[in-house]
C-alpha cells in the first residue's frame, strides 16, 4: 500500500462549495488512509526480539515474540503492544498456522504479526515460506567440453527433466577455464523443440565474465532475476554461449560424463547451422521454488506485518533460534563445511539461512595442526571469481588461523551478502583443514 | 521539515447532507496537501533497498541495479512504494543515468531514487567531498620547535598561506605534537591577512585537545627520517569562505596559560614559499625564521545535490557507488544503507612506511570511502611481506591513535592490526575493525619491527554503513 496525492478542488472564495456526497466520502477516505501510513514505513519494525520458547517444554512448539518496540503493519499503522505473544507449530489459525499451510519437517516458515482494526485484536501466525527444491542433479564427472573452442561448439546444452513444477531460480554448473578467455558466458534455459533448444530463452542467468571463472574445475551458481516456470516432467534445455568468438585456446568447459548418466536428458552442441548429439551428458543441478501460498489472513484480520523466520528440524520442531531485529542466530550444532583446498566449493546451507536474501556472518577453525588457515567465504551470485586470490575480490572475507589448537569455531571471518543460501567457501592457504560455519544471518526481505 | 498536526475529518453520514462551510473545506483542502507529502514523516529513508552494480558482468561497468525497494520517502516526506527493477547506466544523461554533466574519474557518486509526474526513476550525482587545497608537508622531529603557549614570546603562532581555490575551507591537520602533559585546548582560527599579520578576526574557529595526542618523545615518537606528516586535524563546525588566490593565516593559541613545560609545539620547517610564520607576543605579531606545516581540507560540496531532471520533483538517497580511473563504476552490492566493495583496488594503495622505526601520516579517506558521515570496515594488508605493526585511526579524533603502542585501542577511533608473518603478501588478513568517520581523514601509523624491507602496505575498507 502506498500513499495517494490527492488533489483537492480548488476553492474560490464566495461561491458554493459544489461537493457531492460522493465526493466527501473520498476525501474522508484518502484522510484516513494517510493519517494511518503518517510515521511509518510499511512492514518494518525496531525493538524485536523474538525467539524460540526458552521454556524447554514449550521450545518445540512455541515462538515467542519476547519484545517489541513498534510494528509498522502493511497498512502503514504503527502498533506496539505484542510483548509475550506467542506462536505455536500445533496449532491452526490465529497464534498457529495459516491456513495454506502444515506442519512439516525441515521446512521454513515466515511469522507475521497480524491486527483486525475492529476488535481491536492483535496475534502472530505462521506461513510456510517458499523455498528451493535441488530438483535435478547430475555430478558424475570424467571430463569436459569446451563451450565455443570449436565451429563444431558454438554452444552446448543439456536437457532436463523436472519432477516440481514451479519456477526455475537457479542453477548450478560445473565450469573450468582453459587459457584466459575474455568475452562473457550467458546461461538460458530454453524450452524443447523437436528434441533441440528452441532458441527462445524463457530465462536468461547473470552473464558470468569467463576470465573470472577458474582453472580447476568447480560449482558456480548461476541466479536467474526473472525464473522461469518450468512443468514438471517436461523437458527443458540449459544453454550455454560465449559472447566473443570461437576460441581455441581460450575458453571455459563443461564438466561432463562420457557414461551419459543422467537418465532423463541429453546433451548437445551446437555447429552454427544445427544442434548435433554428443556422447556424454553434462553436470548440472536445478533448483525448483517451491512457491507456498501467500499469507492467509484470518477471519477479521486485515493487516500484517513480516517479523521473522524459523525453521523446523527433522523431527517437526523448531530448531532453536534467537532473532534480534532481523539479525537471525542459530542455536544448533552443524558440522560445517571443511576445506583444505584454494578452489572454491559452493555450499548451501538451508538449516542456517533462511531463504531470502541475507547478510551471512560466518566463523571458522582451524584443525589442530601446524598449518596456516586461510578460510575464506564468498556470496553468490559474484564469488564464482575463482581466479582472484584476494579475498575481498567478488564481496569475499577471510581469515587468517595459524594457532596449533585454532581447532574450536571461534574465528570470526567476516559477513557476506549472499542470497539463495548459497555461498563459495575455500582454505586459500591450501592448508590442511579449515571448517567454515554460517552462524548468523540478518534477512533483508 | 516538521510532521503537519493530525487531522481528524468530520465524520461522515451517508446520505446527510455535506454540512461543510466553506472555511471547513479550506482547512481539509489544506490538510491533504500536507498530509500527503508529510505523512511517511522522516524524508528520505527506504526499505528493503538491494542494490549493486549490474549482476551482468558485461554491463557492470556501466549500470547499477535497484534489485529491490520496497518504499522510499522522498525528500518532502512522501512514500513512494516499489522502485525495484529500476538500471542506472552512467553512460545516460537525465533520469536513469548521471543527473548532471559527465561522469568523471575516481569520484564517488551518490545514487538517488527520484520521482515527479514522469514516474519513478534514479539517477548517480556527483557526492560531497574534501580535497586537500594548500599545504606544507614537515617532519614532526624528534625535538619540537614551535611551541604554542610555552612562554610569552609565543602566546600564539601563525602561519600564512595562499588559498588558490574559492572554496569553503573545512578543516586543517596540522604537523603539531604536545610537551609536557597538557589539560588545556587549542584554539585555531583562520584568519584575514591585515598588512601582513593576522586580523584578530576570526572567519573560522576550531579546538583541538592535544591531551589526546602523542607526545614528542624519542621513546613514543621516534622519527627520524625524510619522512612528512600532516598531524592532527582541526574541523571547523562552521565553515569559511575563501576567496580565491588569496592569503590567509592559520593562527594556534592556546586556551590555558602560558606554561613553559606543558605546551604544543607546531612543527617549523622552511620552504613553504606561499606565506610567512609569525609569532605573538601579548602585543604584536613578529616574524620567524621558518614556515609551520599545516594541510587545507577544501570542501566541494555546497554546489552539489542532486539535479532533478524535467519531470521529476523529489530525491530519496540510497547509497554511493565510485568510478574507477577510467571512470567505470566500481563493483559494490548494498544492503539498505551498508554497501560492501566487490574490488580489490579501492584502497589507500602501496602505502610506503619506513624500514625501521615509526611514522605517520594523515591521507584522505575518500581515496576508499565514500562521504561521511559512516562507520566502516577497515582493515590492511601488507603488500609486501615485512613484519609491520600498523594503526588506523579515523577522522579528527584519530590522530590519537599515534599515541605509545600500548594505548586501548578503545581510547580513540582506531583500529591496531599486526601482520606478523611473510604470507601476510597480498592477502587480506582481515583482522580490522570498525571505524567511525565523521570526516574523510585518516591517520596511519606503521611501526616496521623485526626483519622485512620497507613495509608496503594497504589499507582497505571491506564494507561501510552511511548514515547521511
Amino acid at each position: 500500500m502506498s500513499l495517494v496525492s490527492y488533489t483537492a478542488k480548488t476553492w474560490v472564495e464566495g461561491t458554493d462549495p459544489e461537493l457531492t456526497a460522493a465526493n466527501v466520502q473520498t476525501i474522508d477516505d484518502q484522510m484516513a488512509t494517510n493519517a494511518r501510513l503518517a510515521g511509518s514505513i510499511p512492514e518494518t519494525f525496531a525493538g524485536l526480539v523474538l525467539r524460540t520458547h526458552p521454556d524447554a517444554s514449550d521450545a518445540d512448539d512455541k515462538l515467542i515474540l519476547e519484545y517489541t518496540g513498534y510494528l509498522a503493519m502493511s497498512d502503514g499503522e504503527l502498533l506496539n503492544g505484542w510483548d509475550q505473544m506467542t506462536a505455536d507449530l500445533s496449532v491452526s489459525g490465529v497464534g498457529g498456522l495459516d491456513s495454506g499451510s502444515s506442519r512439516q519437517a525441515s521446512t521454513w516458515y515466515e511469522m507475521h504479526a497480524i491486527y483486525d482494526a475492529a476488535g481491536p485484536t492483535q496475534n502472530l501466525i505462521l506461513t510456510e515460506a517458499d523455498e528451493w527444491t535441488q530438483d535435478q542433479a547430475f555430478a558424475t564427472n570424467d571430463g569436459s567440453l569446451g563451450v565455443g573452442d570449436n565451429a563444431a561448439r558454438q554452444r552446448l546444452a543439456q536437457s532436463f527433466q523436472t519432477t516440481n513444477t514451479g519456477p526455475a531460480s537457479f542453477v548450478d554448473l560445473y565450469l573450468v577455464t582453459t587459457g584466459t578467455p575474455t568475452d562473457y558466458l550467458t546461461v538460458t534455459i530454453e524450452a524443447d523443440t523437436a528434441g533441440d533448444p528452441s532458441g527462445t530463452p524463457l530465462a536468461t542467468g547473470h552473464v558470468l565474465d569467463q576470465a573470472k571463472i577458474g582453472t580447476s574445475i568447480y560449482w558456480l551458481r548461476i541466479v536467474f532475476r526473472t525464473p522461469a516456470t518450468l512443468t514438471a516432467t517436461t523437458t527443458y534445455w540449459i544453454v550455454l554461449d560465449r559472447s566473443g568468438v570461437v576460441d581455441a585456446a581460450n575458453y571455459v568447459a563443461w564438466g561432463t560424463d562420457s557414461a551419459q548418466g543422467y537418465a532423463t536428458g541429453s546433451m548437445k552442441s551446437y555447429d552454427g547451422a544445427a544442434w548435433n548429439a554428443e556422447t556424454r551428458d553434462a553436470n548440472f543441478r536445478v533448483y525448483i521454488e517451491t512457491t507456498s501460498a501467500a499469507l492467509t489472513l484470518p477471519a477479521g484480520y486485515d493487516a500484517s506485518c513480516k517479523i521473522g523466520y524459523a525453521r523446523t528440524d527433522a523431527s517437526q520442531n523448531w530448531q532453536r533460534f534467537i532473532q534480534m531485529d532481523r539479525r537471525l542466530r542459530q542455536m544448533i550444532s552443524t558440522a560445517g563445511t571443511s576445506t583444505n583446498t584454494s578452489v572454491r566449493t559452493l555450499v548451501t546451507d538451508a538449516v542456517a539461512i533462511p531463504p531470502t536474501p541475507c547478510i551471512v556472518s560466518y566463523r571458522a577453525a582451524g584443525d589442530g595442526a601446524v598449518t596456516v588457515e586461510l578460510p575464506a567465504v564468498w556470496p553468490v551470485p559474484d564469488g564464482y571469481d575463482g581466479i582472484a586470490a584476494v579475498a575481498e575480490v567478488a564481496g569475499g572475507v577471510q581469515k587468517r588461523i595459524t594457532a596449533v589448537a585454532d581447532t574450536e569455531p571461534a574465528w570470526y571471518v567476516g559477513d557476506v551478502l549472499t542470497r539463495t543460501q548459497g555461498y563459495y567457501v575455500s582454505n586459500q592457504s591450501g592448508g590442511d583443514g579449515t571448517t567454515i560455519w554460517a552462524v548468523e544471518a540478518q534477512w533483508l526481505r | 521539515m516538521a510532521l503537519r498536526p493530525t487531522y481528524t475529518p468530520q465524520t461522515w453520514v451517508e446520505g446527510s447532507a455535506p454540512a461543510l462551510s466553506p472555511a471547513n473545506l479550506q482547512v481539509i483542502d489544506d490538510e491533504i496537501d500536507a498530509s500527503s507529502k508529510l505523512a511517511g514523516s522522516i524524508p528520505q529513508r527506504f526499505a528493503g533497498l538491494l542494490m549493486r552494480t549490474h549482476p551482468d558482468a558485461d554491463k557492470a561497468a556501466d549500470q547499477i541495479l535497484i534489485e529491490s525497494l520496497d518504499y522510499a520517502v522522498m525528500d518532502d516526506g512522501e512514500i513512494i512504494a516499489d522502485f525495484s527493477g529500476i538500471t542506472i547506466d552512467r553512460t545516460v544523461s537525465g533520469a536513469g543515468g548521471l543527473d548532471t554533466g559527465a561522469i568523471d574519474t575516481v569520484l564517488w557518486y551518490a545514487v538517488h531514487a527520484i520521482y515527479g509526474t514522469s514516474g519513478k526513476s534514479a539517477v548517480i550525482t556527483l557526492a560531497d567531498r574534501w580535497l586537500t587545497g594548500a599545504e606544507h608537508l614537515v617532519t614532526i622531529g624528534e625535538s619540537p620547535t614551535g611551541d604554542v603557549g610555552g612562554s610569552a614570546a609565543t602566546t600564539r603562532r601563525a602561519q600564512s598561506f595562499l588559498n588558490e581555490s574559492a572554496r569553503p575551507i573545512k578543516a586543517l591537520s596540522l604537523s603539531m605534537t604536545r610537551v609536557g602533559t597538557l589539560t588545556d585546548g587549542v584554539k585555531i582560527t583562520i584568519e584575514a591577512d591585515t598588512a601582513g599579520s593576522p586580523s584578530g578576526t576570526a572567519l573560522a574557529t576550531g579546538y583541538m585537545d592535544p591531551a589526546r595526542w602523542p607526545v614528542n618523545s624519542a621513546a613514543q615518537w621516534v622519527l627520524a627520517g625524510s619522512n612528512t606528516q600532516h598531524g592532527a586535524t582541526v574541523v571547523f563546525p562552521t565553515a569559511a569562505d575563501l576567496a580565491a588566490n588569496t592569503t590567509y593565516w592559520i593562527v594556534a593559541e592556546r586556551t590555558g596559560a602560558i606554561d613553559a613545560a606543558n605546551y604544543v609545539a607546531w612543527n617549523t620547517t622552511a620552504g613553504y614559499a606561499d606565506g610567512e610564520s609569525k609569532r605573538f607576543d601579548g602585543s604584536s605579531w613578529i616574524a620567524t625564521s621558518s614556515d609551520h606545516g599545516f594541510t587545507e581540507w577544501l570542501d566541494m560540496a555546497p554546489e552539489l545535490g542532486v539535479t532533478l531532471p524535467t519531470g521529476y520533483t523529489r530525491s530519496c538517497k540510497l547509497g554511493y557507488v565510485r568510478t574507477d580511473g577510467s571512470a567505470n563504476l566500481m563493483p559494490f552490492v548494498a544492503a539498505d544503507r551498508m554497501q560492501w566493495h566487490m574490488d580489490t583496488t579501492l584502497n589507500i594503495d602501496n602505502y610506503s612506511g619506513r624500514t625501521t622505526g615509526m611514522e605517520s601520516q594523515s591521507v584522505n579517506a575518500d581515496v576508499f570511502l565514500p562521504p561521511p558521515p559512516l562507520r566502516a570496515f577497515v582493515f590492511s594488508a601488507d603488500a609486501d611481506a615485512s613484519r609491520t605493526h600498523f594503526r588506523i585511526g579515523a577522522g579528527k579524533d584519530g590522530y590519537g591513535a599515534l599515541r605509545e603502542a600500548n594505548e586501548a585501542d578503545s581510547a580513540v577511533n582506531m583500529i591496531t592490526q599486526r601482520i606478523a608473518s611473510t604470507t601476510g603478501a597480498s592477502v587480506a588478513q582481515q583482522t580490522g575493525g570498525w571505524m567511525y568517520f565523521a570526516e574523510p581523514v585518516a591517520h596511519v601509523w606503521t611501526n616496521a619491527l623485526g626483519a622485512g624491507g620497507t613495509a608496503t602496505l594497504q589499507i582497505k575498507a571491506k564494507r561501510w554503513e552511511w548514515f547521511l
